[in-house]
């Protein structure tokens, strides 16, 4: 039985509030009346904040959690997909005849919509010429059509028996091709996005000429303020450079894939995805079914980084075949696949220019970016020129290229890692200039007090004041440097994301949500939650999500999953327990508010004499169960805004990273040999699963900085490095020591106060190395990634390449 | 995904050539517009490079002969001769194997370099030496190119930094085996057995071939011949090797300017 939900009446409670150990006090906010009291600071709990290692953890690393690719079902189909061979085409004929004909396949479907990408703003089902029936190829790799077969093989077989007449078009497949005048156009006409539930997407409306779409002036996060032009004449000194950032793909280890089971009674998904109730929506809306008959799944899943929001072209294939065949389809991407269609981190061209007054303050901040998201939009740099410094003129100009390469997708922390890369280094610059320490300069123009504590500590363990050196101070051909710089993430929360807590006869507790565990170790934290409020330990809470069977949870994006849930869930045990409480309190010869919980007892605050053990008090209860709907409502205290189904919180997630490398000037090899990173998220859950994370953000940041990089060949505009052998993913032998400090910063802003860090974490590597690599050899690094031949022309010891970018 | 073929576990090494009557890089070569012969017939040892082709359809074989497991092969012997080190022998094996020290260091940090542990453990020498080239566009098969019977070398105007700078006229590939350099610098010679049960054997400098040479194959091996050992002359005493690569990054702490832990 769900509790009723009714228009809470409020209560004021007191909150802790501040950075533990550096000003903790307390803050008091009017709270719903129906939401549990404060929870103190993690020092007292005996749960939460505790390094609880994850539940799921033998299940995995035996091979027991099932994971999309290991449903089996009977009758399941197997599909595979047909991908175009040129990056702009437009289809004359498919013949799916042969394919048809073979034994073993069952159906095949063409798609008829491509998603994934931009689409034109006037006939967004339209770029086709009279009489075409599907889309035309826009990239290299797009999905065209689908064969559902008896086996992966005779699937993968048929997929080459369709015959397609192509008349393959000019395209452009990079930055400059598709700014040059006469380029090919991607869309004949303006193009939106929207940005998934991870984000990405670009604004409504933009002019749009050629391939250009843009400016978009980056309204969000403080937005365009002032007058640059009069900041930049106010600054007695203006750095500036142009940078440019590659396109990054997200190369999750477990591939994108579905089973879809379409049934007369409903439509069941497997799907791996961060947002199992979005997924659920999409199937809704595009198969004209109601919610109540469709259900997705996401037991386990191996990574998503924002590229698994919604069923993309493979499910709604998948789907159509289930419906086609009355059997269950499995369609799981191979690897080039998941390189060229499922998105990528845009590429960046900026040309930032910051001003300052000799004091260091700042007068101005202008960034001018071009970048490409393929045939989609959201290429811009983030929210960081915006929020991270005092400033009082800012601007900022971006423009989406459309370009013949397979689409752009929301990647952990959209944007802010490429402007980070920019203004972190010109901030670096200007300390130089301004002959002031880059610590010190941030502390004049960095209001976060969560950062200013996260410099003291991290240049602390670094050992900034003493080791860190001039820039270019080792003699021989190997030198080292010191860099740091720093992360700014709105906190973003999704208001509504709901979980049940049921506490059953037995005195067994279960949690359940749809929210989905991408990674991150929220299936334990959950357990955690649930079991601090109820008194138990987190190994006796069954946590049950990934399901839309169970209350509709948060999507996993933007950081936003623990700020969303925990409060749900905790709201949930709350009121799970005041019931049981109510229904124990007689055997007790108490009334239900003497009682509390402590230690898996049922306790009599005033007289501890007189407890049940918590199996003991769910014995009287009346019903198989008990059982407590939770919802994350708005911050107390108010929020900022919101954007879409979020809501922003105030103030921001920090972050500050040292990075130590050594740099052999001979050969341009860059080695990042140890990393400091300090961050915050609110109150930590679960040091070992934030730990966990800001070691995968800081090792993306530095794969992103040092190796990764998608290949277009020039001639075709086909990826040419479509695998994981060629393209290059930092490995064990290039993963530097990482030494981790959290911050303990409460906000009073839920009944957890919890904030997110999958993000933040990635946002100031690349920019650090730069600065280190500078502080080792004197050299600013504009271009990533830093191969050997980017820093040897970098040191002026080879001329640059020709920079083409994709 | 592959096309259906035939299995052949050989026995002995003279089953094995009667089995397998083409090179993998015959098999591979097909004119403009034209399907893959589908009537090859190749060995495999590890398989680590003949199944990933099979996998990218850019091999189909009728018949794949495992020769992985043969008798013998799989050892590394010392004589008056120097060293025999059996082709069967596994990368993980030549990076540990205590024989390979002093003058025989290169070969054994050369091995220990190549891809991932689970990669080692299943590649053989001869395999590691028989390999197809890695290149990027040699591996897709929607680039039919010079090995492979067509018209162009795509690498040439395309995305090279990584492929050859010397001997690039007409093909850019880089020879793919990291042992392949060792072993020549250290005079290796090859051991080869055909159908007719003669063994041949040839230095491995003869025995690899430049794209100016032959651009659809990268050595003499002739269809039908296994090749069953590498031979090691003696080295002088005070020869020192060292093999170090620049790949990532420097990966061990062995080369001279590896910068120091």
């Amino acid at each position: 039985m769900a509790s009723e939900t009714t228009k809470p009446e409020t209560k004021t409670i007191t909150l802790p509030h501040g950075i533990a150990g550096a000003g903790l006090a307390t803050v008091q906010r009017q709270v719903p009346a129906d939401e549990p009291p404060a929870l103190p600071v993690n020092g007292e709990l005996s749960a939460i904040g505790k390094p609880v290692p994850r539940l799921d953890a033998r299940l995995k690393v035996t091979g027991a959690a099932r994971y999309t690719a290991d449903v089996a079902l009977p009758g399941l189909l197997h599909a595979r997909l047909l991908d175009a061979p040129h990056a702009h085409a437009r289809i004359r004929r498919i013949d799916t005849a042969a394919a048809e004909r073979h034994p073993e396949v069952r159906a095949v479907h063409v798609l008829d919509t491509i998603t994934g990408g931009a689409t034109l703003r006037d006939q967004p089902a339209a770029g086709r010429l009279a009489g075409e029936t599907v889309p035309p190829v826009r990239y290299a790799g797009q999905p065209l059509a689908a064969v559902a077969a008896t086996s992966r093989a005779a699937a993968e077989e048929a997929v080459r028996l369709i015959r397609v007449q192509y008349e393959p078009l000019p395209f452009a497949a990079d930055l400059d091709a598709a700014m040059a005048a006469g380029a090919p156009l991607v869309f004949d006409g303006p193009v939106e996005q929207e940005g998934s539930g991870g984000g990405g997407g670009a604004p409504r409306g933009l002019p749009q000429r050629g391939n250009v779409r843009g400016p978009d002036p980056g309204a969000r996060a403080g937005g365009p303020r002032g007058d640059v032009a009069r900041g930049l004449t106010e600054a007695d000194i203006v750095v500036e450079g142009q940078f440019n950032t590659q396109v990054q793909t997200h190369s999750a280890l477990e591939p994108h894939g579905i089973v879809a089971d379409w049934r007369a009674d409903g439509l069941t998904v497997w799907l791996s995805t961060q947002d199992t109730a979005g997924a659920r929506q999409e199937l809704a809306q595009r198969f004209g079914l109601p919610l109540s008959r469709v259900r997705v799944i996401t037991e386990f899943m191996g990574g998503g980084f924002g590229a698994k929001f919604g069923i993309g072209n493979y499910g709604a294939a998948a789907v159509h075949l289930s419906r086609a065949t009355g059997a269950p389809v499995k369609l799981m991407l191979d690897r080039r696949e998941e390189h060229t269609q499922v998105g990528n981190r845009p590429s960046a061209r900026q040309t930032v220019r910051v001003g300052a007054r000799r004091d260091g303050t700042l007068t101005a901040i202008s960034v001018v970016s071009h970048g490409t998201a393929g045939t989609g939009l959201g290429a811009g740099v983030g929210t960081v020129a915006q929020a991270m410094y005092r400033c009082a003129n800012v601007a900022l100009e971006q423009y989406d290229l459309l370009t013949n390469a397979g689409p752009g997708a929301a990647f952990r922390a959209p944007g802010n890692p490429q402007g980070a890369f920019s203004l972190e280094q010109l901030i670096d610059e200007l300390a130089e200039r301004l002959g002031m320490d880059p610590l010190a300069l941030r502390d004049r123009i960095d209001e976060s007090p969560q950062r200013r504590e996260q410099r003291r500590l991290g240049a602390e363990r670094v050992g900034w004041a003493t080791r860190r050196r001039p820039p270019g101070s080792d003699g021989g051909p190997i030198k080292r440097g010191i860099g740091v710089a720093q992360s700014f993430w709105p906190r973003l929360i999704e208001t509504g994301a709901a979980a049940e807590v049921r506490v059953y006869r037995d005195g067994s507790v279960e949690v359940r949500s749809s929210v989905q565990d991408i990674g991150t170790g929220i299936r334990t934290v959950l357990a955690q939650v649930v079991a601090e409020e109820l008194g138990l330990a987190p190994g006796e809470v069954t946590v049950r999500i990934g399901d839309t069977m169970f209350p509709a949870g948060n999507g996993s994006g933007g950081s936003r999953t623990t700020a969303s849930v925990t409060p749900a869930a905790r709201n949930a045990a709350w009121k799970a327990k005041a019931e049981l409480l109510r229904q124990a309190a007689p055997a007790l010869r108490a009334t239900p508010d003497q009682l509390t919980v402590r230690g898996g007892r049922v306790v009599v605050a005033s007289a501890p004499e007189r407890s049940l053990s918590f199996r003991e008090a769910a014995a009287v209860l009346a019903t198989d169960h008990v059982a407590g709907l939770g919802v994350r409502g708005e911050d107390y205290g108010g929020q900022l805004g919101r954007v879409g189904r979020l809501g922003i919180s105030h103030g921001g997630l920090g972050g500050v990273q040292f990075v130590e490398v050594a740099v052999d000037v001979e050969t341009g090899i860059v080695k990042v040999e140890r990393v400091v990173a300090v961050h915050d998220c609110g109150r930590p859950m679960n040091p070992l699963h934030l730990e966990s994370q800001i070691n995968g953000g800081i090792l993306q940041g530095l794969s992103w900085a040092l190796y990764e990089n998608r290949l277009l060949d020039p001639g075709s505009g086909r990826m040419v490095n479509a695998d994981l052998q060629t393209y290059k993913i930092a490995g064990a032998r290039e993963t530097p020591a990482i030494e981790i400090a959290l911050l303990e910063d409460y906000q009073g802003r839920s009944s957890t106060d919890a904030f997110g860090i999958g993000e933040p974490a990635i946002i100031p590597t690349a920019a650090a190395v730069a600065n280190a690599v500078y502080n080792a050899t004197g050299a600013r690094m504009r271009d990533l990634p830093m191969t050997p031949a980017v820093v040897l022309a970098g040191l002026g010891r080879i001329r640059p390449a020709d920079p083409r970018r994709t | 995904m592959m096309n259906r073929f035939e299995w052949v576990n050989a026995r002995s090494a003279r089953e094995a050539v009667g089995q397998a009557t083409t090179t993998v890089a015959d098999a591979m070569l097909t004119p403009a517009g034209r399907a893959l012969p589908t009537d090859a017939m190749v060995m495999k040892a590890g398989g680590i490079d003949v199944l990933d082709l099979m996998k990218e359809n850019l091999l189909t074989p009728r018949r794949v002969v495992h020769v992985g497991a043969l008798p013998g092969l799989d050892r590394i012997e010392a004589d008056r001769a120097g060293l025999r080190l059996g082709a069967l022998t596994t990368l993980t094996t030549i990076a540990g194997h205590p024989l390979l020290k002093g003058p025989y260091r290169a070969i054994a940090d050369a091995a220990g370099h190549i891809a991932t542990p689970p990669i080692r453990n299943t590649a053989t020498l001869g395999g590691n030496l028989l390999q197809r080239p890695r290149c990027w566009y040699f591996r897709q098969e929607a680039f039919h190119c010079l090995k492979k019977g067509g018209a162009a070398c795509f690498a040439l105007d395309g995305e090279n930094q990584y492929h050859a700078i010397f001997g690039n006229s007409i093909c850019a590939m880089v020879h793919p085996s990291t042992l392949a350099t060792a072993l020549v610098a250290l005079g290796a010679r090859l051991v080869l057995t055909d159908a007719g049960g003669a063994t041949r054997e040839v230095t491995l400098e003869q025995f690899l071939v430049t794209p100016e040479q032959d651009v659809r194959r990268e050595n003499r091996l002739k269809p039908g011949e296994l090749l069953t050992a590498v031979r090691l002359p003696p080295q002088p005493p005070t020869s020192r090797h060292t093999s170090s690569r620049g790949r990532k990054s420097r990966s061990t702490g062995r080369s001279a300017r590896s910068p120091p832990r």
